[in-house]
């Protein structure tokens, strides 16, 4: 079940948030800014740290990682994965929730609040990354085309589109 | 380990910092925006000397033959962009809702006049007639014209009750206005004011002096319907009555 | 499905034990490091997220504990807390799932290999008194039935 659903600009700011599932603490607004930046910067620490944990072969650099991604559009014209979030937070699990992170190409931030996963489905991982994933990308599909394609709306700043909102109503149920 | 002061929107996505250029010349750097992106001389080198692939093996738009009846195709992202910059372009140059609506509608005007032409010619020669009666143009409008432009024809047509002058085309599912949302304060507005210039330059130039402005009818299941009121000239209508 | 490495965390934020295992050389005694990384730049960044995360599970529900979190594609970290505060940290790869049953046994071999040690100290950074000590042979753990026994037991682990 979906708890919650925040989209955070590139500079950490939370320009959306929409409760779709009574369950979280009922939070006031500034509470969530305070949140969303929070989460912002622990996002940029996990960065720092995961190069630095564990055995040293981390897997190729950012920068060669965006070569070979740049070009083999090139070469291939097929779109990659849209998430660039490689090495910062990526999901959270607590007894209560779970919370997932995504990251555009230029720096947009979406994060889900999930009910932690049930008992049962326990050891089914990737499959919970798979659902995520799926849903962060019709997300970003909608965001594309309600926010980015709507002339009033201005860049970075807060999402207040009801038509967005009846689309995000309308995916997640 | 560095104890480099950490960028929050950067490093995630690489170790950026202002100072950084991509090694590629492409590549976007939240750290610095939207100049990351800029054509350079570097850049353009690059672009000028990489071997690039025609995706599509169909000619270009300027080779194919202008009477060509098969629908041309292009892509709804693109138009709706290119609509979002000129309504949000045209909002910045007018001092109110309607302002912003005229010159929407000047914009589609010069449209109207020219794929009239288009579309006439495209019908051909021996089909082409002239229509003169107010109820022929109208049906040519709420069916081909608007076909052609949009791949479908008008859900409605209609004429006033009350007014003599009055006819309404009414569309359902507007292309344009679909990821468009009006904010509160601009409660009033219709951004189909383009295609209702689009109607009117069509009109005007097939001799039918009209006024043509576009209202939002919500009804359940279409929240964009919106109703195109065209309120012709007396003298068409004087014309009429002679015939 | 590997073990990266290993952290204890006591109430004053220290590092008090840490463990990095490596994964080439065949399994065995002192494959890896044992307390070489605990006043680093990593294991500071380490405490700072999972203080910070802490809170905020608390803030968005009550009474919530965090139990793991991911960093990109490849590490996954295993958090649990003892009612004394003392935060237990194991890292693997991406994929391993639940650990919390691991993490509570290893609090089992702390409480029976430091806390029931009459030689060890408990508190690894503080004297009775409350004056800060200098020396730091006291500040980790360097109990070597408790480096060989959490050793043993997460090799024997199928994810090892």
């Amino acid at each position: 079940m979906l708890y919650s659903i925040l989209i955070l600009n590139k500079a950490g700011g939370l320009i959306y948030q929409n409760e779709v599932n009574p369950g979280l603490n009922k939070l006031s607004t500034n509470d969530y800014l305070v949140l969303a930046g929070s989460l912002h910067g622990i996002h940029a620490i996990g960065a720092q740290l995961a190069p630095n944990i564990g055995d040293k072969t981390v897997p190729a650099s950012v920068e060669e990682f965006n070569r070979n991604q740049n070009s083999s559009i090139m070469s291939t014209f097929k779109a990659q994965s849209p998430n660039t979030n490689r090495s910062g937070l990526q999901n959270i699990e607590t007894s209560l929730f779970n919370l997932y992170i995504f990251q555009t190409v230029t720096g947009l931030k979406f994060m889900l609040i999930t009910a932690p996963n049930p008992a049962e489905h326990k050891g089914e991982l990737n499959k919970q990354y798979d659902m995520a994933h799926e849903l962060f990308r019709q997300l970003y599909m909608l965001y594309s085309d309600f926010v980015m394609k709507d002339p009033f709306y201005s860049l970075d700043m807060p999402i207040k589109n009801p038509l967005f909102d009846t689309k995000v109503r309308e995916l997640v149920n | 380990m560095s104890e480099d002061i950490i960028l929050p929107s950067a490093t995630s996505l690489s170790k950026l910092t202002i100072h950084d250029t991509s090694k590629t010349g492409f590549g976007y750097n939240p750290a610095i925006g939207p100049i990351s992106n800029s054509i350079t001389s570097e850049t353009s080198s690059i672009l000028i000397n990489k071997r690039t692939i025609t995706l599509s093996s169909a000619p270009s738009i300027y080779e194919r033959n202008i009477t060509n009846k098969k629908p041309v195709e292009i892509n709804l992202s693109s138009l709706s962009f290119l609509f979002c910059e000129i309504v949000n372009w045209t909002h910045g140059q007018s001092r109110g809702i309607h302002d912003l609506e005229m010159k929407l509608n000047k914009l589609g005007y010069s449209i109207g006049q020219r794929y009239l032409e288009l579309i006439k010619l495209r019908d051909g020669i021996k089909l082409n007639k002239r229509d003169l009666k107010i109820i022929d143009i109208l049906h040519f409008i709420h069916g081909s014209f608007w076909k052609s432009i949009f791949g479908k024809h008008a859900n409605e047509l209609e004429k006033s009750q009350d007014v003599p002058n009055e006819y309404m085309i009414i569309e359902n599912m507007p292309l344009l206005a679909k990821f468009i949302n009006i904010p509160k304060d601009y409660a009033d507005l219709n951004c189909g004011a383009f295609v209702a210039g689009i109607i009117e330059g069509a009109l005007d130039s097939a001799g039918f002096y009209v006024n043509v402005t576009a209202h939002s009818v919500p009804m359940d299941g279409f929240p964009l319907r919106t109703v195109f009121l065209m309120k012709f000239d007396q003298s068409c209508l004087i014309r009429e009555s002679i015939h | 499905m590997t073990i990266y490495s290993f952290f204890i965390f006591d109430r004053h934020c220290n590092c008090i034990y840490n463990r990095e295992f490596t994964q080439t050389s065949a399994a065995g005694v002192n494959n890896g490091l044992i307390n070489k990384n605990n006043t680093s730049h990593s294991s500071k960044l380490l405490f700072g997220i999972i203080y910070s995360l802490k809170s905020l599970s608390a803030k968005l529900i009550s009474e919530n504990e965090l139990t793991s979190f991911t960093l990109g594609q490849s590490f996954r970290f295993h958090f649990w807390e003892s009612v004394t505060s003392y935060k237990f940290v194991v890292v693997t790869g991406y994929d391993v799932d639940d650990m919390q049953q691991v993490l509570v046994r290893l609090h089992q071999y702390f409480v029976d290999c430091v806390a029931s040690n009459g030689l060890t100290p408990v508190e690894f950074k503080w004297s009775a008194n409350g004056e800060k000590l200098d020396n730091v042979g006291y500040s980790v753990i360097c109990n070597n039935s408790f480096v060989e026994e959490t050793d043993q037991y997460l090799q024997s682990l199928s994810i090892y």
